[in-house]
């Protein structure tokens, strides 16, 4: 129990003040809250097992980020797994529990996984149970064991009774993402009169300035841009709407959660909408995730990404802990650091660089936290939660030299760089390259009506990523044929406290001993439970290509597709091939971006809605003649017609002897007709057909064959 | 996702032609006996990196057979004629 509500602060609304149920445990929440922020304030550590060792887990991050804390959602038919505590609104009377433990979180019987790990590596399916049988009988004992343990959330399989939506739509500009540079992005273009469609995932307009203090100067900018865009009778703004999955043609699929904020959708509102987008133009701006440092034991209840902690802290006012020991190789941290003593928790912040900016460590020390320089958690220490860190001083590698000593705290924050969201944009296009100073992978150049900004295309300070927006926007206007505005923009003040996160960072991203083993279970992957070791196992075995590296440990295969992973797993892989990471290479990204649910892409479409089903002329006919109907396409035809108490094959006899010795009539209107007319007829049949039909009479019925060109 | 600029109908969504095969090549002489020619024919295709022109037929429209450049690597589809006015 760490964590605790600030009495005051946050984008929170305390006037709303509600209740909601997790587990069975009643927590206050506030309108603005997500799951996650009401958990952490109400000092929930562990909210879910893991995958595959079911470990303890806590919440990570603040986002779409988030790898571990996946709960089952509501109950009964309406009942949602895997869905992110992150990203989860809260009302009045939401219920959520947790899953993948049995009977019960706090003790959970599969935690014994986590003993037998050794045997559950990467790949074990195919080693472990092969061998000491011969043949794979043993094997497919075992696995129907497996599959029954496999898996995270359970599905009712109760039919879905919410209605979904499908709307074509098409814009001249669509702009994904509400930070900062989409935006400006979004403003410059509107007063051009533009048609412009602005998707943001999140419920309210902002992204990353959601995460800085409120009441802070950013705000009135973020005020006036918010009410002017509202306003424009040429922009439509779709919050709570993620777009997914970007496709040929400039056309991009979202889905916009229109009721799941609300305990039942309402005046008969869908739950959720699909939009299919046609844009002449999009720009993507959809920002950057940051990257974890990966040592020791780094799953436990209690370490989280340090962007989320100062998003907790200044989004949702909750402190998530009164002992913060934050682990970073980068400038982007102070800030955090600087939020979190604000708020009243003792921090000490680890660089691992020597000489990090002076204006910086000022500022640091100024606020209360503990620099130490040349350092980084090498463990986190605690049973199920996170109660000491173990502080190493590490070289440029990452690698302990010598010092180390156990530091008491109760939250780990991490900040190892950042990785911009370039989902949407390799989807599409794959062409990424490899920006050496922000060590990330960000948009390379094509020839389309698509251009990316801010974060996404590592452009560092908030002044840049501002630019970048105003600067894609400019150039859509253009394809376009339309003319920039000349009006004044609302400026931010400048020398703003955004200093970014390359120039200065160490590639230091895994921190072990001298030896270059981590001290514990050092987690890449944390939704699938791959450890560094299973990467190091798996370049071990020869699979050395990035494709069978990602296949083989099912690193970045989860829900969360790798978003906090596979720049670690990456770069532990090009160490190992002793070459850099572009030369080791990427996987691709396929959407959608976020996990979406079948009933929003079927929509109306399902069940005889799907299919309509086509009766004959005399359908009545063969009702009354009891008749058993089959399905033949989406046709009703009739199969036989039993008379009182026969079987099927007594009923084919019967049917088959009458028209033998008298007349039979059967329904064939089903079946599609061609009229061929002329009289070249019988001549063009022949050499279509294998058989003739010159010989056929006026009058007579055959059958004939016919084959494709191939045979 | 992509749209096709019938001649007939003007721009329509994809999803109102069916794929009808490769434009490039021509049906030998019904009389032709020669075999490998044939087997040319049924079985063998040119696979071009680039603009490419293939049959597609506006099931759902005007039900007109029309010749359509659609280049295989971006998807990006050029001109579209009327099959009985520019095949060759």
């Amino acid at each position: 129990m760490t964590g605790s509500r600030l009495p005051s602060g946050g984008r929170i609304d305390r006037r709303k003040a509600f209740y909601i149920d997790f587990d069975g445990r009643s927590l206050e929440a506030f309108a603005g809250d997500t799951l996650a922020s009401a958990l952490l304030a109400g000092g929930q550590g562990m909210v879910a097992r893991s995958f595959k060792y079911h470990r303890p887990r806590g919440i990570y991050g603040a986002g779409v980020e988030e790898p571990n804390a996946l709960v089952h959602l509501r109950s009964g038919d309406r009942g949602e797994p895997n869905a992110r505590a992150t990203t989860i609104e809260a009302y009045d009377g939401l219920i959520a529990s947790s899953q993948n433990a049995w009977p019960s979180l706090k003790f959970d019987v599969a935690a014994v996984n986590n003993s037998l790990s050794p045997l559950l590596s990467a790949g074990f399916y195919y080693k472990t149970f092969v061998g000491p049988f011969r043949g794979t009988r043993f094997w497919m004992l075992c696995e129907r064991f497996i599959r029954k343990a496999a898996g995270m959330g359970t599905v009712e399989g109760l039919p879905d009774p919410d209605t979904y939506e499908r709307v074509n739509a098409f814009c001249d500009l669509l702009v994904v993402g509400s930070g900062p540079s989409g935006l400006r992005a979004a403003l410059t273009a509107s007063r051009t009169g533009a048609d412009v469609l602005i998707v943001e995932q999140d419920f309210e307009l902002g992204g990353s300035l959601l995460s800085r203090p409120d009441s802070d100067e950013t705000d009135v900018w973020l005020g006036e841009v918010r009410r002017e865009l509202a306003g424009a009778p040429n922009v439509r703004i779709l919050c709570r709407t993620t777009a997914f999955g970007a496709y040929d043609g400039n056309v991009f699929g979202l889905v916009e959660k229109v009721s799941d904020h609300l305990p039942e959708p309402v005046n008969d509102q869908p739950r959720q909408r699909y939009w299919i987008v046609r844009a002449r133009q999009a720009i993507l701006a959809t920002g950057a995730i940051e990257r974890p440092m990966v040592f020791g034991n780094n799953d436990l209840p209690g370490v989280m990404l340090a962007s989320a902690l100062r998003s907790y802290v200044n989004r949702y006012a909750v402190l998530p802990g009164r002992n913060i020991v934050l682990s970073t190789n980068n400038d982007s941290a102070y800030q955090a650091a600087i939020d979190l003593a604000r708020a009243g928790a003792k921090v000490t912040l680890c660089d691992t660089r020597r000489d990090p900016s002076e204006s910086l460590s000022r500022d640091l020390a100024a606020s209360g936290v503990i620099l130490r320089t040349g350092f980084a958690v090498l463990a986190a220490k605690g049973r199920r939660q996170v109660a000491a860190a173990l502080l190493s001083a590490v070289d440029s590698s990452g690698r302990a030299t010598g010092e180390t000593f156990v530091e008491q705290c109760d939250t780990i924050g991490v900040a190892a760089g950042w990785t911009p969201v370039v989902h949407l944009w390799s989807q599409r296009f794959k062409a990424l390259k490899y920006d050496e100073s922000a060590m990330a992978f960000v948009p390379g150049q094509v020839d389309a009506p698509v251009r990316c900004a801010g974060r996404m295309t590592a452009a560092q300070t908030l002044d840049a990523r501002i630019a970048s927006g105003r600067d894609a926007a400019a150039r859509a206007i253009a394809d376009l044929g339309l003319s920039t505005s000349t009006t004044a923009f609302p400026e931010l003040p400048t020398a703003l406290d955004d200093p970014g996160w390359s120039t200065t960072q160490h590639s230091t991203w895994i921190i072990t001993n001298a030896a270059g083993k981590p001290k514990g279970k050092a987690f890449v992957d944390l939704q699938h439970d791959v450890k560094l070791s299973d990467v190091d196992l798996a370049h071990r075995e020869g699979y050395i290509s990035v494709e069978h590296l990602k296949r083989y440990t099912t690193t970045g295969m989860a829900t969360d597709q790798g978003k906090t992973s596979n720049m670690n797993a990456l770069a532990r892989m090009a160490e190992l091939l002793e070459t850099s990471i572009p030369q080791a290479g990427t996987t691709t990204f396929r959407p959608p971006y976020t996990p979406i649910t079948f009933g929003a892409i079927a929509g109306h479409e399902y069940g005889a809605h799907l299919r309509a089903t086509r009766y004959s002329p005399i359908h009545d006919v063969h009702d009354e003649l009891g008749a058993i109907m089959s399905e033949a396409g989406a046709w009703m035809r009739p199969w036989y017609y039993p008379a009182d108490g026969e079987t099927i094959r007594e009923a084919y006899i019967r049917e088959a002897a009458h028209v033998r010795e008298h007349v039979g009539m059967v329904d064939v209107s089903t079946l599609g007709k061609i009229a061929v007319q002329g009289p070249d007829a019988a001549e063009f049949l022949n050499r279509i057909y294998v058989n003739g039909w010159k010989t056929l009479q006026i009058g007579r019925l055959r059958y004939g064959v016919m084959l494709r060109e191939d045979g | 996702m992509l749209r096709i600029t019938c001649p007939v109908c003007g721009t329509r969504d994809e999803t109102e032609f069916t794929y009808g095969g490769d434009a490039t090549v021509r049906r030998p002489d019904m009389d032709n006996p020669d075999t490998p020619t044939w087997l040319g024919y049924v079985f063998n295709r040119e696979n071009p990196r680039g603009p490419h022109e293939e049959f597609w037929h506006h099931a759902l429209g005007c039900r007109q057979w029309l010749i359509v450049e659609r280049d295989t690597l971006t998807h990006e589809i050029g001109d579209c004629t009327l099959a009985r006015e520019s095949y060759k």
